[in-house]
């Protein structure tokens, strides 16, 4: 299971939440969380709900997000001005046959939008899903990136 | 980490209760005539670090080690099930796919349920 997971709903990933929080608020908890290295805050949305956390590496954006069980056709990423939107959803099927002795995995979804906090190169980004984690990355553009600065001495 | 022993076939907390909360995984338990099927979400986790073993009528799953200590690493879990003693050791099969374990646990014979033809009379 995923340690330190970023409450992305209390940044206003989350469908009900984000209404409330001017843009500018949102990416200032963003930053604030990423800066922290996201621990603080912790998922309290209920299970039927995807955990998933964005980092900041300097060079990109990267998304994860634990989806046990789903295809890659069972979930939708797009981007469109900045803003990144993401949905996709487990049913929880029982096998034909069985009977129910226990039953903790529910239906699974992952569903939200965000304001991406900077510009990103849409021709690099990459999504993969391995053994039920999506990895989104996302590189920075250009003038998004950090840049070092040398100092001179006197 | 837990290491209480669960019954199989109690605990039918539904899906409210699964293991987003806890970090441990979320486990369905089904049953036919020949078979238990135990199914875990565990995603992240690689194969090789995955660990079923079955003792006397004990099934336990667990993960052992952390695997790296990069932030959105899988942690360590143990889950360990009473199955009662109609499952067949030698029967034992484990499927691993996107994040989801699945373990099939044939029974004996003994424990599968029998027809028994009722004859006619002569």
């Amino acid at each position: 299971m995923l340690s330190n997971w970023n409450d992305l709903n209390a940044l206003g990933f989350g469908g009900a939440s984000h209404s409330a929080a001017s843009l500018a608020e949102l990416h200032q908890r963003l930053e604030r969380a990423m800066r922290n290295g996201a621990p603080a805050l912790h998922h309290r949305a209920s299970t039927a709900d995807a955990r998933w956390m964005l980092e900041d590496t300097g060079e990109s954006l990267e998304l994860r997000a634990e989806l046990p069980g789903f295809r890659p056709e069972d979930v939708d990423i797009s981007i469109d001005d900045g803003r990144l939107v993401i949905s996709g959803q487990r049913t929880a099927s029982v096998p034909e046959g069985y009977a129910v002795l226990r039953k903790e995995r529910g239906e699974l979804t992952i569903r939200g939008a965000l304001e991406l906090p900077c510009p990103v190169e849409m021709d690099g980004a990459e999504a993969r899903l391995d053994r039920g984690v999506l990895r989104l990355t996302l590189p920075k553009a250009p003038e998004a990136k950090p840049k070092r600065i040398t100092i001179n001495a006197s | 980490m837990s290491t209480e022993i669960e019954n199989i076939k109690t605990g039918q907390n539904g899906a409210s209760n699964g293991a987003f909360l806890k970090a441990t995984p979320a486990v369905d338990v089904y049953e036919n005539a020949d078979e238990y099927l135990v199914v875990a979400d565990v995603p992240g986790v690689a194969r090789d670090a995955l660990e079923l073993e079955f003792e006397g009528s004990v099934l336990r799953i667990s993960a052992p080690q952390t695997q790296g200590d990069s932030a959105g690493a899988p942690m360590a879990f143990r889950r360990t099930f009473e199955v009662s003693n109609t499952v067949d050791p030698d029967g034992i099969e484990a499927d691993f796919e996107q994040g989801v374990l699945t373990v099939r646990m044939k029974k004996r014979a003994a424990a599968k349920p029998r027809k028994i033809e009722v004859r006619q009379p002569n």
